[in-house]
C-alpha cells in the first residue's frame, strides 16, 4: 500500500513541478507539491524507512522556504525539484526492494538543496566506511568486489575447475547492475533538451532490465547521453519542419538495450532528418580530410562524425554542435572495448548502435605467439586463422602489404614488426594469418603460432605504464605468465589511416610503418 | 458500545495505520480522506472523536476544526490533531483553533490508544 500511494505521490510531486515551471508563482501547485513531500515524509517516519524519511525532510524544509517567499521559483528551483523528485522515486524503490546499495547520496542530494536555498550546509553525516550492514545486506565498496573478481578471475584462469568457474561467475555477479539505472536519467534529458530546443519529443525506452557490469554501466552514462543529446538536437527536426515534411509534430527517440551472442548492445534511434552525406562530405573536403573527387563509402563518410573538431551544425546551439561530443563518444566506447555502428536514412531517421562487452574484466582470449612471446587477441574480434600461401601475399605501393581472403583483399600487419621483436620465420608462409574484424572492417595480422583460447584477466598497461602504441592491455596467463593484449581496434585505426589515403590527405599520414 | 472514532486523513497508507492501531483498541472508525469531506459527513457519524491531519488539500486540519467548533453539536466532542507538524507556532494555531490535544507523526500505536482512551475518559462524565 505504501509502495503504490508513495509513487503516486512522486507522480503528482514531479507533474506539480513540471507545472510550476509554468507557472512559478502558482500558490496551490506549490502547496499540493509541498503535502506531497509532507505525506511521504509522514508515512516513511512512521514505516522506518529512514533514507526517505530524511530525504523528505529536507525537502519539506526547502518547500518550506519556497513557500514563505524566501526563495524564488526559478527554472534552476524547478530542476532541483525534479532531480528530488527522481532521487524520491529511487529511494521508494531501494525500500521495496530492501536494496542493499543506494544509488542516491543523502548528503549530496540534500546538500544540493540546502545549498540553493543558501542556508547553512548540514555537516555530512558519517558515511559507511567500508562495509554498513543494512538489513541483512551489505554495502561493499567496488574497490573490494574489484579485488575478488581479479582473484576469482585468475583463479579460474589458473584451475579450470568447476566450482572455481562458479565463484568467479558468482562474483562477477555481484557487479552486475540493470542498465535501468542508466536509463533512469533519460526522460529528464529529453525533456530539458527539447525544451531548450523547441522540440517536441517522446522517449521510449526498452530493455531496462538488461544486465550489465558496474564498471560499463558507469562508462556507459556519459556516452548514452551524447547521443540522446544529439537525437534531440541534430536529428530530430523542429515541430513545423516535421509538419512540412509530413511526419507528426512529435519526435521519437527510442533507447533500446539488449544482450546477444556476449555482447551488451545498445541502440539510439531518432525518427528525424538522418545524416546529410552531403554535407559531412563537404565538411570534410573543407577540413581537407579527403579530396573532392574521393569516392566513399557509407561507414568511411559517417566515421568523419566521430573525429574532433568535426561538426556540421548550422549554428552552434547551448546544447551541441561545437564539434565536441562525438568524438568523445567514439573514444569512450573504445575504451570499453565496444564498438559503434551507425544506421541512417535520408528524412527517415539515424540509429546508433553500440555493441559492448558483458563486462570489463575478463576476456574471451585467443593466444598467440610472436617470436619468444605471447600475445592476445580478443576472441570476439577473430573472424579466421589462415596459413598464407605465397599467392596470397602481395606488397602495394609504400611497402603496405597485402593478404586477399577469399578475393576480399586486406591489409598484412606483421605483429613482430608492430612491436619490433624478432619472429621466428621472416617468411609469412611459415607463419599463420589471423584475421580480425571490427566495425565491420577487417585486417590481417600476421603471427607466428595460434596458442591455446581461455579467459584472461584485463589489466589496464596505462595505471602502471604509459599507453603503447598496438597494446590494450596485459594480462597473468595460467601459468603466471605475462602476455600482452593487442589493440585491435587500434592497429585497425593506424591501417586506415595510411597510405591509400596519404597521397590526397598528408595531414593523416599517422601510424607507424609496418 | 465502544466509540466512534472519526480518521481524517489524505493519505490512505496513513488511515490505515491509524485505523488498524484504532480497532486494536476496540474503537469503531469512519474515515474521511479531507476536511471537506469530514464536514460532510460529521453530522452524520457522529463521532465520539476526531483525528485529523493537518496538511491535506482543500482544507488543512486546523481549519476543519476551526469550522467543527461552530457546530453546537461539536462545541466539545475532542478533536486531536495527528500530524508530522510539530513547531510550536503551529501547535498554538491548533489549539486557537479548538484542538483538543496534539499528535506528532510518527506515532506508536499503543501511544496513541493511551491518548484516545485518556481523552474519551476525561470527556466521558459529561
Amino acid at each position: 500500500m505504501f509502495f503504490v500511494e508513495a509513487a503516486d505521490v512522486v507522480r503528482h510531486f514531479e507533474q506539480g513541478v513540471l507545472r510550476l515551471e509554468h507557472e512559478p508563482t502558482d500558490r496551490e501547485t506549490l502547496d499540493r507539491i509541498f503535502r506531497g513531500a509532507h505525506t511521504l515524509k509522514g508515512l516513511s517516519g512512521m514505516l522506518r524507512y529512514d533514507r526517505i524519511a530524511r530525504f523528505t525532510h529536507g525537502l519539506e524544509d526547502f518547500l518550506t522556504r519556497l513557500r514563505k517567499g524566501d526563495l524564488a521559483v526559478t527554472s534552476v528551483v524547478t530542476d532541483k525539484l525534479l532531480a528530488a523528485a527522481d532521487a524520491l522515486a529511487t529511494l521508494i524503490r531501494e525500500a521495496g526492494e530492501a536494496s542493499p546499495t543506494s544509488a542516491v547520496d543523502l548528503d549530496e542530494s540534500l546538500g544540493m538543496l540546502q545549498d540553493l536555498a543558501d542556508t547553512r550546509r548540514a555537516s555530512p553525516a558519517p558515511r559507511a566506511s567500508d562495509a554498513a550492514t543494512d538489513g541483512g545486506t551489505l554495502r561493499v565498496a567496488t574497490e573490494k568486489v574489484d579485488r575478488l573478481v581479479d582473484l576469482g578471475g585468475e583463479l579460474a584462469v589458473t584451475r579450470m575447475d568447476r566450482r572455481v568457474r562458479e565463484l568467479q561467475e558468482r562474483v562477477m555477479n555481484v557487479r552486475v547492475v540493470p542498465i535501468q539505472h542508466v536509463f533512469a536519467r533519460l526522460p529528464r534529458l529529453v525533456r530539458d533538451l527539447a525544451h531548450a530546443a523547441g522540440r517536441d519529443v517522446v522517449l521510449q525506452t526498452r530493455g531496462e532490465t538488461t544486465e550489465v557490469d558496474k564498471s560499463v554501466s558507469e562508462h556507459i552514462v556519459d556516452p548514452l547521453t551524447h547521443l540522446v543529446r544529439n537525437a534531440v538536437d541534430h536529428g530530430i527536426e523542429a515541430p513545423d519542419e516535421r509538419e512540412r515534411a509530413g511526419k507528426d509534430r512529435v519526435g521519437r527517440i527510442d533507447v533500446n538495450a539488449y544482450q546477444r551472442s556476449g555482447n551488451i548492445h545498445i541502440e539510439v534511434s531518432d525518427d528525424g532528418r538522418g545524416l546529410d552525406r552531403d554535407r559531412i562530405r563537404a565538411q570534410a573536403v573543407a577540413g581537407g580530410l579527403v579530396a573532392a573527387t574521393d569516392v566513399l563509402g557509407d561507414r568511411e563518410l559517417f566515421a568523419f562524425i566521430f573525429r574532433p573538431g568535426f561538426s556540421t551544425a548550422d549554428r552552434v546551439s547551448e546544447i551541441s554542435g561545437r564539434g565536441v561530443g562525438m568524438d568523445i563518444v567514439a573514444r569512450n566506447i573504445e575504451a570499453l572495448g565496444g564498438s559503434i555502428a551507425i544506421r541512417t536514412e535520408h528524412g527517415r531517421g539515424t540509429t546508433f548502435h553500440l555493441t559492448l562487452p558483458l563486462t570489463l574484466v575478463i576476456l574471451e582470449a585467443q593466444c598467440l605467439r610472436v617470436g619468444g612471446g605471447v600475445y592476445i587477441v580478443p576472441l570476439l574480434s577473430i573472424v579466421e586463422c589462415v596459413r598464407p600461401r605465397a599467392s596470397d601475399l602481395n606488397v602495394l605501393l609504400h611497402d603496405v602489404e597485402t593478404f586477399t581472403l577469399r578475393r576480399e583483399v586486406l591489409p598484412l600487419i606483421r605483429l613482430h614488426r608492430v612491436f619490433s621483436i624478432e619472429p621466428a620465420s621472416r617468411e609469412a608462409t611459415d607463419g599463420l594469418v589471423v584475421i580480425v574484424e571490427r566495425d565491420g572492417e577487417k585486417v590481417a595480422l600476421l603471427v607466428d603460432e595460434l596458442l591455446a583460447q581461455q579467459q584472461v584477466v584485463i589489466r589496464s598497461l596505462e595505471t602502471n605504464y604509459r599507453k603503447i602504441e598496438g597494446l590494450a592491455g596485459a594480462t597473468i596467463l595460467g601459468d603466471g605468465s605475462v602476455a600482452l593484449i593487442v589493440d585491435v581496434a587500434g592497429l585497425l585505426a593506424s591501417s586506415r589511416a595510411r597510405p591509400d589515403r596519404r597521397a590526397m590527405a598528408p595531414s593523416t599520414t599517422t601510424g607507424g610503418n609496418p | 458500545m465502544s466509540a466512534r472514532i472519526l480518521i481524517v486523513e489524505d493519505s490512505p497508507t496513513m488511515r490505515m495505520l491509524i485505523r488498524s492501531a484504532l480497532e486494536e483498541g476496540g474503537y469503531r472508525v469512519a474515515e474521511s480522506e479531507d476536511a471537506l469531506q469530514a464536514l460532510a459527513v460529521v453530522q452524520e457519524v457522529a463521532p465520539d472523536l476526531v483525528i485529523a491531519d493537518v496538511n491535506m488539500p482543500e482544507l488543512d486540519g486546523i481549519t476543519l476544526v476551526r469550522r467543527m467548533r461552530k457546530f453546537p453539536a461539536f462545541h466539545s466532542v475532542p478533536i486531536l490533531i495527528l500530524t508530522t507538524e510539530s513547531s510550536d507556532e503551529a501547535k498554538q494555531r491548533g489549539r486557537a483553533a479548538g484542538a483538543t490535544g496534539w499528535i506528532t507523526k510518527p506515532f506508536d500505536p499503543a501511544q496513541l490508544r493511551d491518548v484516545v482512551g485518556e481523552v474519551l475518559r476525561v470527556k466521558a462524565p459529561q
